[in-house]
């Protein structure tokens, strides 16, 4: 059971969250919620503060701010030099993929480039979140991780989207094309609803539209972090946007 | 999933038949919808322990009251669903208290109020902890009396506590000033394993005189207990710890805390 309003939406099948029980947003004994609009700064690289960290190359230029802008939207800058890089990422490895705790995850990020198709950008979650979670020189993310994310990268407008556990990574899923500084919600459908599932079922989203989905293996995997992401190609100074992150996992 | 809605006490609430709660195994089921929903009806305080809560410094919403000299590290960890660690320092009679940093919650006729904590103490040594997971008006230090002795004898409150004995001496108490009413043994621990404790404290009319103040343990209602709404002050919401006499350092693992109040 889910809820849509005439006027006001979400359409049917418009929303990552009508796969999301109703009970699991209000329930803590059901489900935990992790859910940040943004409304304040979430700390810097040197005084971490609330839900985040931060790792990034020193000397952007420009500023981090929560900007003047509807609902709550904080911008972080990523330094301009080849392969700085910026993340910011949830202080504490606080999921893990476990058989029958299914999760969802969204964000809605707007990744702006420093000069066209110049960046690479990540979103997601993973157990492996810091410093060259995305490789240097266009090489997307790196290659041993556990979880599953979104990326594009420096000179490529193909969104893309992988799970992995440890070294072994699915084939990646195309999800459209990415537009700099367009706002795009970016959701991650964890389905496991056993205990004895080996596998969950990750659906990609992109605006609430499912994607072509990936298994990946339970076994093994490592407590995750929530990340996302810029690196600089070398050309000018990358940054993003972000406007929500909420995420729901199955507490017992 | 197959999320339905289900009527309980004339509220109307949702179960999922693959993710729960099943009937009448969660207190959130005599909680109104909209309470969590319409800010108009009631305040929500929710932390699911994402970050550090602060230090005995204020930091947030939460401030620590504790001795000093504990060894263990306060920290977040690396578990699902948000737990952070808070240790108590291991003399005896030495203890801490994560407690709201406001009196924010007040038992007023027909202004219901629902809690729940998720909390595992984690023993130093063998059936020594005392603990205390509920609202009190005397957030400071010696909410737990010293010795075994439980809560203290004066403060307006309801919670769970348990003493310094057996892991099967979880008890319920309201209390009005020097007035309580105590249940012990009501229910058992196991060190290290968490317990949904809760508390369903009913007063829908503005007449009211009494509140009933209904426990639930992992979403199942105990034996409840009636408190006076007459004189009682404001509390905030407390979960403590104190060492028992064979001075180990005990510790709380807590998962989350959620209140709601109708505000009008």
């Amino acid at each position: 059971m889910t809820f849509r309003d005439v006027n006001l939406g979400p359409a049917e099948n418009a929303s990552f969250w009508q796969t999301c029980p109703l009970v699991a947003h209000f329930d803590p004994s059901v489900a935990s919620t992790f859910y940040d609009d943004f409304w304040v700064q979430p700390g810097t690289k040197a005084a971490a503060s609330g839900n985040y960290l931060i790792v990034e190359d020193d000397s952007a230029d420009g500023t981090d701010a929560v900007l003047d802008a509807r609902g709550g939207q904080y911008k972080h800058f990523a330094d301009g030099d080849d392969n700085d890089e910026a993340y910011l990422i949830s202080c504490a490895e606080s999921w893990i993929l476990t058989a029958g705790y299914s999760i969802w995850m969204e964000a809605r990020v707007a990744f702006v480039e420093g000069s066209t198709n110049a960046g690479n950008f990540l979103v997601g979650m993973a157990d492996a979140a810091g410093a060259d979670m995305i490789a240097d020189d266009g090489g997307g993310p790196i290659d041993t991780y556990d979880g599953a994310c979104f990326w594009n990268l420096e000179g490529v407008l193909t969104r893309s989207f992988e799970t992995s556990n440890d070294t072994t990574q699915s084939t990646a899923t195309s999800c459209g094309s990415h537009v700099s500084g367009t706002f795009t919600n970016y959701g991650i459908w964890f389905k496991t609803e056993s205990t004895s599932d080996t596998v969950a079922v990750c659906t990609p989203y992109i605006n609430g539209v499912a994607y072509t989905a990936r298994n990946l293996t339970l076994s093994g995997l490592e407590e995750m972090q929530f990340v996302v992401g810029a690196k600089s190609n070398g050309s000018a100074e990358e940054s993003f946007i972000v406007d929500f992150v909420k995420i729901i996992q199955i507490r017992n | 999933m197959q999320t339905r809605a289900y009527w309980n006490n004339y509220n109307m609430t949702f179960r999922d038949e693959t993710y729960g709660p099943s009937a009448g195994s969660s207190l959130w089921q005599t909680c109104p919808l909209v309470a969590h929903l319409d800010p108009s009806v009631a305040s929500v305080f929710y932390d699911d322990f994402w970050s550090l809560p602060g230090t005995a410094a204020t930091d947030g919403r939460w401030g620590i009251t504790e001795d000093a000299g504990k060894t263990g590290t306060d920290a977040m960890q690396d578990q699902r669903g948000g737990v952070w660690k808070l240790f108590c320092g291991g003399t005896d009679n030495e203890e801490t208290y994560l407690h709201s940093v406001a009196e924010s919650w007040i038992l007023t006729a027909g202004y219901s109020v629902w809690f729940e904590a998720r909390v595992a103490v984690v023993e130093g040594s063998t059936n020594e902890a005392n603990f205390w997971i509920g609202f009190t008006d005397v957030e400071s230090a010696n909410q737990i009396a010293d010795n075994d002795g439980g809560p203290i004898g004066t403060y307006d409150g309801v919670g769970f506590f348990k003493t310094g004995t057996a892991l099967t001496t979880v008890g319920f108490e309201t209390s009005n000033a020097g007035v309580q009413s105590t249940s012990t043994s009501q229910w058992t621990v196991v060190s290290s394993a968490f317990r949904n404790y809760g508390c369903w404290i009913k007063t829908e009319s503005t007449s009211d005189t009494v509140a009933v103040c209904t426990p639930y343990v992992d979403g199942t209602a105990g034996t409840a207990h009636n408190i006076t709404l007459s004189g009682l002050a404001e509390m905030e919401f407390v979960i403590g710890l104190k060492t028992g006499n064979t001075d180990a350092e005990d510790a709380l693992l807590i998962d989350y805390v959620k209140v709601v109040q109708i505000r009008n």
